[in-house]
């Protein structure tokens, strides 16, 4: 029978399978006669035995055959390792095996504290050496936490990071395994970390290090100390000093925590030569030991150097992956952000709207707006550079907030944690509130509708229709007080959205309203924690909410930014149009089709007359009428059941053509399009993910939605009938 | 013991093992067909499936309220003409309600289902059977009457 619990002393080096790549290298350690952390390792062996007891193998079978992983975004891939993770969260290790567990680290540790780290086979080996796929958790004390932080670090074997790198790591349900390591906690005075062979010169060496433990520096939230040291003699060829020594983690009852470092402990360096000169000493031992570059974790307690880790060099080759795994960020760095999000960028990005908006196009001449429709896209393209270096990490706020509110409240949903966050006054709902109350005044008043109809709007109405305008007309959506006040009508022609939505057979379903209202989950979540930790829980949720809520407002502001950009291109298109007109009357100048470029030359030259570009419109592909997919599956995104007639969204424009109760049928849906959505009865989308713009409107709708349908515009025509499943994730298709 | 109550006990290794089931239905003069996840009731008079409330499956069992499942060992080598049993239960279908007890009946089998089963946009479907036809040995059939 195989070992559950294997010591450290009975490590062979046979057993990788069993123990894992990260407890062979620190056996491998130990073999050089270098200090390691007294540890032991629970066996791969007993992670099966809890996956199959269990059925948590089928489970994450059922969960990974939900789509394609080659089909899925990395949104869509925390979305499958965030409800993994709830299946190891919510499933108790069966009582003989904890058992088993519980009696091999009693004795060793009692309550000592302790790393758990986790410890793959292949995870660390020269090809698949990557950084932050599986968990590690500090400072755990106690058999039963450290019991329930081994479940932890087996779902981390399902990360969304992890899923990323499925293909490098081999990642199978049937064959791979976890490992997990406990290992004593040092409390040393310095840590740091050593890159053997420094990745921007092959001749040297980097030590980098801190005082106290290691994690703020492996975090990234703390600047080191940094020596480049001559591969050859060991010689320090560089010391760099740290802007400051602000900070130090220490350790508290549960975790670390990250504090002001005492002054006179700033102003000492956490190395003297002589410890430089044995951990490069150290380092070198243990690449030829490995017989390659390594990224080492040491820390010095009591004057003796241990070695926590030593793996291969990271080298992130696929820049989209490494850009993933860089959105993971620690709290300290996403208040940064957040800060930097809120009181920086926003403001910096309505004041330019703002002032593009007093620009007078008209008062310019050709080559004069020429110049600034150049100007304008590239604003425009500097705003989504930062959109997507800036506000997408800070995107991920909601989802740590998402991880915390599960390891503490354990919900049988892992998508609970959003009803504390829905409701937070996204822009694109204040606008569609604005919206309703305009389709209100026409419900009521029917002698205004008709009216409106026959385009003689006045008083109030126009008023407000003018106040929408100057609000909310910057979008790049309503491109006219015509059609934003056809939108009205229909809006008003449609069930007043008060009314509850169709909710399939809602009275069977326990709904979590029943769990109590948001105030009531929030008690829950806060007083999940202990009191010296509630500051911290409802900072947490407060950038969960931030997070949320800029996500979606983001997207306004910059579509207000597009938007002045398209109006600089209409202008010099309605210039155009009166040229070609000029030139020949019997011309219809459709000017849409004129690429920027044509405009462009046209603009810089009296006598160019432009050429139209040819837009293929989705819509045109051939449709293959012998096959027809009639049911697919997808993520679900907003709970609910509906049938309804298919509104398939090729272009913006299709926006207008949406009748009230229809189902909302596009490729990616964002804020500035979700005007539309209190028309609709349900939505379907290809971009998949419980945290897109589409899932986040439909949720505040209470409307059913399915995400991650491939080619959803393909599969799905104008007029299908649809049915909605937003409990299974199914959409089902009727073609007339 | 009587040779029917052997004849079906016999068959109960077979309905414990087997977690598919070849689901066929009617409407009209149509047949369809389906592999449902199954479980049946320990006197195997009833066995349940599952399914999402949307679908064909769903309406052609509401519309005409009959159904009938096979469940097989068939292994997919020539083996199976001899060794293979297969076994067709015929019978009336309902929706029934989700029960604590029947979701215990449904889930101990099927524990990955768990979200499916309780999912307001699936039912619950009952095969009441009938009768049980059992094929094995390549050509040897013997009815079981269950009314």
């Amino acid at each position: 029978m195989k070992r559950y619990v294997i010591d450290m002393e009975e490590i062979e080096t046979g057993c990788l399978e069993l123990i894992g790549s990260k407890a062979l290298s620190l056996h491998k350690v130990m073999n050089e006669d270098l200090q390691v952390p007294p540890f032991t390792c629970i066996s791969t062996a007993a992670y099966e035995r809890y996956l199959d007891s269990t059925h948590i193998r089928d489970s994450i079978i059922m969960e990974l055959s939900r789509k394609d992983m080659a089909d899925m975004r990395w949104e869509e891939m925390w979305d499958t390792s965030l409800r993994i993770r709830n299946m190891f969260l919510n499933t108790a290790i069966p009582g003989e095996l904890e058992k088993e567990l519980l009696s091999g680290i009693r004795e060793l540790f009692c309550e000592k504290p302790v790393v758990v780290r986790s410890s793959a086979p292949g995870e660390d080996s020269g090809n698949t050496s990557f950084a932050g796929l599986h968990e590690s958790y500090v400072n755990v004390r106690g058999a039963g936490p450290i019991i329930e932080h081994v479940r932890l670090v087996w779902a981390s074997l399902w990360s969304d990071a992890a899923l990323l790198y499925r293909e490098e790591l081999g990642l199978d349900v049937g064959k791979s395994g976890m490992a997990v390591i406990i290992q004593e906690l040092m409390e040393g005075q310095a840590s740091g970390i050593i890159f053997s062979r420094s990745p921007n010169d092959n001749e040297q060496m980097i030590i980098e290090a801190v005082h106290g433990l290691n994690k703020g520096l492996v975090d990234g939230d703390l600047e080191p100390d940094r020596w480049t040291i001559d591969r050859k003699d060991g010689a320090i060829i560089d010391y760099q000093e740290p802007s400051g020594r602000e900070k130090i983690v220490h350790l508290v009852e549960k975790g670390t925590v990250l504090e002001s470092m005492p002054d006179e402990l700033a102003q000492m360096v956490p190395l003297d030569e002589r410890e430089v000169h044995r951990l490069y000493q150290i380092a070198m031992i243990l690449e030829r030991c490995f017989e390659g570059p390594q990224d080492i974790e040491w820390t010095i307690k009591d004057g003796n150097i241990y070695v926590l880790q030593s793996r291969p060099i990271t080298t992130g080759k696929d820049e989209e992956k490494v850009w993933y795994l860089s959105l993971r960020r620690t709290v300290d760095d996403l208040q940064k952000l957040r800060r930097r999000v809120e009181h920086e960028l926003i403001p910096e990005m309505i004041s330019d709207y703002l002032a593009l908006q007093t620009v007078d196009l008209q008062g310019m001449d050709d080559s004069e707006l020429g110049r600034e429709i150049l100007r304008r896209k590239e604003l425009y393209e500097s705003w989504k550079q930062r959109y997507t270096d800036e506000f997408i990490p800070f995107a991920h706020g909601m989802r740590l907030f998402a991880q915390v509110y599960n390891d503490v409240i354990r919900p049988s949903d892992p998508y609970e944690f959003m009803e504390l966050l829905s409701g937070s006054g996204l822009l694109s709902m204040k606008r569609n509130e604005e919206l309703k109350r305009l389709a209100d005044m026409l419900r009521q008043d029917t002698a205004l509708m008709d009216r409106v109809k026959n385009d003689k709007a006045e008083g109030a109405f126009l008023e407000r229709i003018e106040d929408f305008a100057q609000n909310y007309m910057h979008a790049g959506i309503f491109k006219s007080r015509e059609e934003l006040v056809g939108h009205i009508v229909e809006l008003a022609s449609g069930p007043d959205r008060k009314e509850a939505v169709k909710r399939g057979r809602e009275e069977k379903y326990e709904e979590r309203d029943k769990e109590g209202d948001k105030g009531e989950m929030e008690n829950r979540f806060i007083s999940a924690f202990s009191d010296s930790e509630q500051a911290f829980a409802r900072e947490l949720l407060d950038m969960g909410r931030t997070s949320y809520r800029l996500r979606d407002d983001d997207n306004i502001h910059l579509g207000r930014i597009e938007h002045q950009y398209i109006v600089s291109l209409n202008e010099a298109r309605d210039r155009i149009a009166i040229r070609v007109q000029g030139f020949d009357t019997n011309i219809n100048a459709n000017t849409n089709d004129y690429s920027e470029n044509e405009i462009l030359k046209a603009l810089n030259d009296d006598e160019y007359l432009p050429v139209k570009g040819s837009l293929k419109r989705e819509e045109d592909k051939a449709l293959d009428i012998k096959e027809h997919v009639r049911q697919i599956q997808g993520q679900p995104a907003g709970r609910g059941l509906v049938t309804g007639i298919a509104r398939v969204i090729v272009d913006k424009q299709d926006l207008f053509k949406v009748r009230s109760g229809e189902i909302l049928v596009c490729d990616a849906i964002d804020p500035n399009m979700t005007f539309v959505v209190p028309l609709v009865s349900g939505i379907v989308e290809r971009r998949g993910g419980m945290l897109i713009h589409g899932a986040i409107i439909a949720r505040e709708y209470g409307i059913p939605c399915v995400t991650g349908i491939p080619d959803a515009t393909g599969i799905i025509r104008n007029g299908d009938e649809l049915t909605v499943d937003g409990y299974l994730g199914i959409v089902t298709i009727r073609r007339k | 013991m009587l040779k029917s109550q052997r004849l079906k006990e016999s068959l109960i290794p077979l309905m414990k093992k087997q977690k598919l089931a070849v689901l066929a239905t009617c409407h009209g003069d149509g047949t369809y067909t389906n592999l449902v996840g199954f479980a049946a009731s320990e006197d195997l008079a009833s066995i349940y499936f599952v399914t999402p409330v949307a679908t064909r499956k769903y309406s052609y069992l509401t519309g005409s309220g009959k159904a009938s499942m096979m469940i097989d060992n068939r292994t997919n080598t020539s083996n199976d003409f001899k060794d293979a049993m297969a076994v067709n239960a015929n019978g009336r279908v309902v929706v029934a309600e989700k029960t604590a007890e029947l979701k215990k009946l449904y889930i101990e089998k099927h524990p990955y289902l768990k979200d499916f089963l309780e999912s307001p946009s699936s039912a619950l479907i009952r095969l009441d059977v009938d009768r049980y036809i059992i094929a094995s040995s390549f050509q040897n059939v013997v009815e079981l009457d269950m009314t």
